[in-house]
């Protein structure tokens, strides 16, 4: 009992110095007041510390009973090459063995650079980033048009339908229309007939006619406006247009057909203005049906065309083929951003 | 301090610190409390006692190249570095307006000055040597100030419990410096 109440009092008389107290607690007070000048519990070890690194950043062992402060240092020029110089030798074992090997390696790498036996290449990805023609599918490239289909036609007010035959040369410029009957021998500015596409296309030029026809009679077709075919303008097919098509791509490659396109996300950015527009992309089909060589033909920015690179990378396509042989063709996609 | 070693053993303790910086760490150990206690009855509180304290171990260690043997101990040496950190402290306090506590020209005669120091950092190495609990106690207590019902709540012991380990605390270090004194 008696030292409970001189553990109040103590207690008491440290809270309010002006309070009354036996001589025990007033010794005892006097050391209390000293010990409220006691440095901070981590001082005298982040203080260590410290030091320590400034002494050249070797740990000092003589106080193992002060916690250690791990991660704290203070930047000093030092620390540069700690390990080179020895000074981590705490923080991990540096050996010599390793030393010498890691130096000879470089040192071999340095001589084998300077004498020129290993040079650096530029990744073959970079090289892709230039116009689409550098992939070397243009023989693949689709012509614009409804849907997937060709849509070249003409016609020379023929009974018949017009005969079988070969593509003309092609040319991005046509002057004139390729016929299957010429019938003026000697002109007076003789150009010969072409055929609008892309001009690398290497097609035979004899004789000219419709592809995909059985007829083995010359016949111009029953289209109208030059060409051949039942269709109009110049061309080849039973379409309207100058070019050729018969429902596949030139050079005969039927096109790729998208069967898993999810939607594209919209992003944060043009959802919260209300951004819309279209993204278009050119990627090649690959014969295994997937996206590849993505690029952006015109951009919507606000996020939108790295959703749609995102999107179309996903899809799937029941790949274009030539001659009944998955091959890789180069299109162009549209990617429709439409808040509803 | 009862570990202080005689004047010898400081003397190539000393010599091999300046040597090998990190041997700086044993006369580190040996002398902070005696730095730390003759800058804190100078200053006004503990935050500045200690960035001084800090001030002086750092010139200590960059200057223990210049550091020459004349059979003073060393924390003499380290004590003279303090008090001129100090004189400058005031020196540029002073052109501010501020008074600090003792300053330099009112200090009592440096015998009874490093007395005190000495005793005060036997006291504050001894609340290091303290059984866990009771050291616990005292830091919450009379470092950070807080109540003995603050304190109860944090060790998870009754306001009684926390009261009893106070008192034997003191009493322990009344105890040890009397038995050190004699």
């Amino acid at each position: 009992m008696n030292d409970l109440f001189i553990y109040d009092e103590l207690d008491r008389a440290i809270d309010q110095p002006s309070a009354p107290r036996s001589s025990q607690v007033e010794t005892l007070l006097s050391i209390a007041g000293e010990l409220e000048c006691l440095p901070r519990p981590g001082f005298k070890s982040q203080l260590k510390l410290e030091l320590e690194w400034e002494a050249g950043g070797r740990s000092m062992t003589s106080d193992s009973r002060q916690p250690s402060r791990p991660g704290y240092r203070r930047s000093q020029p030092t620390a540069v090459l700690s390990t080179f110089y020895g000074k981590a030798e705490r923080l991990y074992p540096l050996r010599g063995a390793n030393v010498a090997a890691s130096a000879a390696i470089h040192a071999a790498l340095l001589l084998l650079l300077g004498t020129g036996l290993v040079s650096v290449h530029r990744a073959r990805i970079l090289q892709m980033q230039g116009t689409p023609h550098e992939t070397n599918l243009v023989a693949y490239v689709p012509p614009k048009g409804d849907g997937h289909e060709g849509k070249g036609g003409g016609g020379a007010n023929s009974k018949t339908d017009a005969s079988k035959g070969e593509l003309p040369p092609a040319s991005r410029l046509q002057f004139t229309p390729p016929v299957v009957e010429i019938r003026d021998h000697d002109p007076k500015l003789p150009i010969a007939a072409t055929l609008i596409a892309p001009p690398n296309l290497n097609l035979p030029d004899e004789p000219i006619g419709k592809a995909l026809s059985t007829l083995l009679v010359p016949s111009g077709g029953p289209g109208v406006r030059g060409g051949i075919g039942a269709g109009s303008g110049g061309g080849i097919g039973d379409k309207d247009g100058p070019e050729a098509g018969d429902g596949a791509f030139p050079g005969g490659v039927s096109p790729p057909r998208a069967i898993y396109h999810p939607e594209p996300e919209y992003s944060e950015e043009a959802r919260r203005v209300h951004f819309q527009g279209v993204v278009s992309l050119l990627i090649v089909v690959e014969p295994d049906g997937r996206a590849s060589h993505l690029r952006v033909m015109r951009s919507l920015g606000m996020g939108l065309d790295e959703k749609a690179l995102e999107a179309v990378r996903t899809w799937r396509f029941e790949p274009g083929t030539k001659e009944g042989r998955p091959v890789p063709v180069l299109m162009e996609v549209e990617v429709d951003f439409r808040i509803h | 301090l009862s570990v202080v070693c005689n004047l010898a053993d400081e003397r190539l303790l000393i010599e091999a610190a300046q040597r090998d910086p990190s041997r700086f760490a044993e006369l580190y150990e040996k002398n902070f409390y005696r730095v730390y206690a003759f800058v804190v009855r100078r200053v006004r509180d503990r935050a500045e006692a200690e960035d001084v304290t800090a001030e002086v171990f750092h010139e200590a260690l960059r200057n223990l190249g210049r550091f020459q043997w004349r059979g003073a101990p060393f924390a003499a040496w380290l004590l003279r570095i303090a008090a001129n950190t100090l004189a400058d402290r005031w020196q540029r306090v002073g052109t501010m307006g501020e008074v600090l506590v003792d300053p330099p020209g009112e200090a009592a005669p440096e015998a009874s000055v490093h007395a005190e120091a000495e005793r005060r950092a036997m006291l504050f190495q001894l609340v290091d040597h303290l059984p866990q609990d009771q050291r616990l106690v005292i830091l919450r207590r009379f470092v950070e100030q807080k109540a003995v019902r603050e304190i109860a709540q944090e060790l998870g012991r009754s306001e009684g419990a926390v009261k009893q380990l106070q008192f034997r605390a003191l009493e322990t270090l009344r105890a040890q410096m009397r038995c050190n004194h004699e």
